[in-house]
């Protein structure tokens, strides 16, 4: 142990996270110091119990890592010190910045992964994208053949056509493709909930982070393919101020989180139900119609319009397309999509803290 | 008892020297035993089957919902009145409910690919397409044919009452919807034969099945002429519902428009089953 060293706590916590980072301590007191904290008599009693099952969930390390993977006795003490560190940070034993900057972390490994993962399958992706193009190509053509030449509300026909091409790229990242649901079905009914449940990360933050990773992919390489040819037919327009812009990314955003949350209730659902085609049903349906993918919410009889414009689904396609158009102001938008945000995470961790009661592990 | 009943059932084997008749008819008879299991095994959870049938059924109207709201607040698309398209969208959906009722498993057969299971379909005594028809009806699917009734249903009786539709018409709205299955099979047919040889097809069948799908609930006036003959000949799910209802309907066309589905259709489901048969002498398994 490090008892009488000249390094502080603060400052060894530091240098055990740069290690964990990848980072090589800079001179022999901090090695002798980083290599003393991850000893195995540091981690609890509890935490070396489970250290094995861990492990094999924790993210893969670092890159930056290289030195550190060419010694044979650093992956084993990192993996340990990554452990330990994960448990404190659970147990709210690590300051505040530090928890952020490990949330952060987390993020970017796990979005990264489910970034990674979805590469492998670009062929089949390309074919969903030229079916995309194909709803896109209905959805503009039969508004052309309906709109008045006029136009309504605040919509020309050439703007309802752009509507429609910003939400098939942006619904990429809100809607469509998530395999959250499917992946929380199967896990339940194959019994590896079990074990994604003894991660030692925030089950709905895990799910999250990785859906979120796997949506953006979609975003990149289905979305914006998709975008790109329908511009071409729907000549779509840049926002001409900044604000715009950001304020439209900032809706995405948080469109995207919504989604991904109102798939993830949808999926917790079984470990009640064990069957969820019919909740799945019931949520795309409404993401589809009250969410605005395929008309502008104004077209829809006023007390709907009103209903749809309050819901979290407008913040799926509705609002992030208003604001790119320069229809709506971004400020009060984004207030209602953050505290809808708000609600369903605070929602999905109730659900998830009494699923985890409820929940019988099936399989063996 | 039970291996006389198996002997009996194998006794008309195709390549066995048994009649056609008595082939066809032990056929039926084996496809009634398969297809009553497997509506036990999903019969079940009656209650899990009969609430998930009527949410799909009201939630699933999507496509008419929202072909329902531009009506109703734009008016007529292209001639075509609200109840005309309610009697395209009920031909189709129903057309395409007939097919998932009875060719659920052509929908899940990327499965089979991915999994190995189709070697368990190459070791039975009946052709493979069979055993695999019979191995489950899509009976949880039976909202597609709930919607199209219940536009039929809603529709019919404003349109008989305008003199669009007389007595005939309800026959010749009959055959549509048959020729609509009969495509949506031979389409679906050939993007899982397709399987064969690219062994994952969900997303194939996004764009050969569903985005036709989706389209063909509208009237193909809306499109671009190019686009309309993708939909009647590449993908020709709106041969069978839009074609022959474009004259039913009084939308134009000609009395040619009832024939050429009939002559389509048998010569689409013979070539998909050309496609199928090639693709299963090119059969790889992935093993189990």
């Amino acid at each position: 142990m490090l008892i009488g060293s000249p390094i502080g706590r603060r400052r060894k916590r530091v240098l055990i996270h740069k290690y964990v980072e990848g980072v090589e301590p800079s001179s022999p007191r901090e090695t002798l110091v980083v290599q003393e904290c991850v000893a195995p008599d540091v981690l609890s009693e509890a935490s070396q119990r489970s250290a094995a099952n861990r492990i094999t969930s924790l993210p893969s390390p670092h890159p930056r890592s290289s030195v550190l993977q060419t010694r044979p006795c650093c992956d084993s003490l990192k993996k340990r010190a990554r452990c330990e560190l994960t448990v404190r940070l659970r147990r709210g034993r690590g300051r505040r910045c530090f928890r952020v900057h490990a949330a952060v972390k987390q993020w970017r490994v796990l979005a990264g992964k489910g970034f990674a993962r979805n590469l492998q399958y670009s062929a089949s992706h390309i074919v969903n994208t030229a079916a995309s193009v194909v709803f896109g190509l209905i959805y503009i053509y039969v508004w052309r053949a309906v709109t008045p030449e006029s136009g309504f509300g605040a919509y020309s026909s050439s703007m309802i056509a752009q509507y429609i091409c910003i939400n098939q790229t942006t619904a990429w990242l809100t809607q469509f493709g998530m395999k959250i649901r499917q992946r929380m079905v199967q896990s339940v009914r194959s019994g590896r909930i079990a074990v994604e449940l003894a991660r030692p990360m925030d089950f709905f933050w895990y799910n999250m982070d990785f859906e979120y990773g796997s949506q953006l992919y979609s975003l990149m390489f289905r979305g914006l393919p998709v975008g790109f040819a329908l511009s071409l037919l729907a000549q779509l327009r840049m926002p001409h101020s900044a604000i715009a812009w950001l304020g439209a990314l900032a809706s995405l955003a948080i469109g995207g989180y919504i989604g991904i949350a109102l798939n993830y209730l949808v999926g917790i659902s079984s470990f009640w139900t064990n069957e969820i085609r019919t909740l799945s049903w019931a949520l795309f349906s409404l993401e589809t119609f009250l969410g605005g993918l395929s008309m502008p919410l104004e077209v829809l009889p006023r007390p709907l319009e009103l209903l749809a414009k309050v819901s979290p689904f407008a913040h799926l396609a509705y609002y992030p397309a208003r604001i790119y158009m320069e229809l709506s102001e971004p400020a009060p938008v984004l207030a209602a999509g953050l505290a809808w945000a708000v609600v369903l995470t605070i929602a999905a961790r109730r659900v998830t803290f009494r699923a985890r009661r409820r929940l019988e592990v099936q399989g063996g | 008892m039970t291996q006389r009943r198996v002997a009996r059932l194998s006794a008309g084997v195709p390549g066995t020297a048994a009649p056609v008749f008595t082939r066809l008819r032990l056929a039926a008879r084996v496809y009634r035993v398969l297809v009553s299991a497997s509506l036990r095994g999903k019969m079940q959870y009656r209650l899990d089957f009969l609430g998930s049938t009527l949410i799909q059924t009201i939630m699933g109207s999507d496509s008419i919902l929202f072909i329902g709201a531009v009506l109703w607040r734009f008016g007529p698309v292209m001639g075509w009145s609200i109840y005309d398209i309610g009697m395209l969208y009920a031909v189709s959906r129903m057309g395409n409910g007939l097919y998932m009722l009875l060719c659920n498993e052509l929908d899940r057969f990327e499965l089979y690919m991915v999994n190995g299971d189709f070697d368990t379909l190459l070791i039975r005594p009946w052709p493979t397409l069979f055993t695999l028809l019979a191995r489950g009806v899509g009976i949880d699917r039976l909202s597609f044919l709930v919607q199209g009734a219940a536009a039929a249903v809603l529709t019919a009786p404003r349109l008989a009452a305008d003199g669009v539709i007389g007595g005939w018409d309800a026959l010749w709205l009959l055959a549509s919807v048959v020729w609509s299955a009969m495509l949506y099979f031979a389409v679906g047919l050939a993007t899982s034969a397709a399987g064969f040889w690219i062994v994952r097809i969900e997303e194939l069948q996004v764009f050969a099945m569903n985005a036709p799908s989706t389209a063909t609930t509208y009237p193909l006036d809306v499109y671009p002429s190019w686009l309309r003959w993708v939909f009647v000949t590449l993908l020709p799910l709106g041969l069978g519902g839009y074609v022959p209802l474009r004259f039913i309907l009084d939308k134009g066309g000609s009395p040619l428009d009832l024939l050429w589905p009939a002559l389509a259709c048998p010569v689409a489901v013979w070539a998909a089953l050309r496609l199928w048969k090639t693709g299963e002498a090119h059969y790889t398994s992935t093993g189990t």
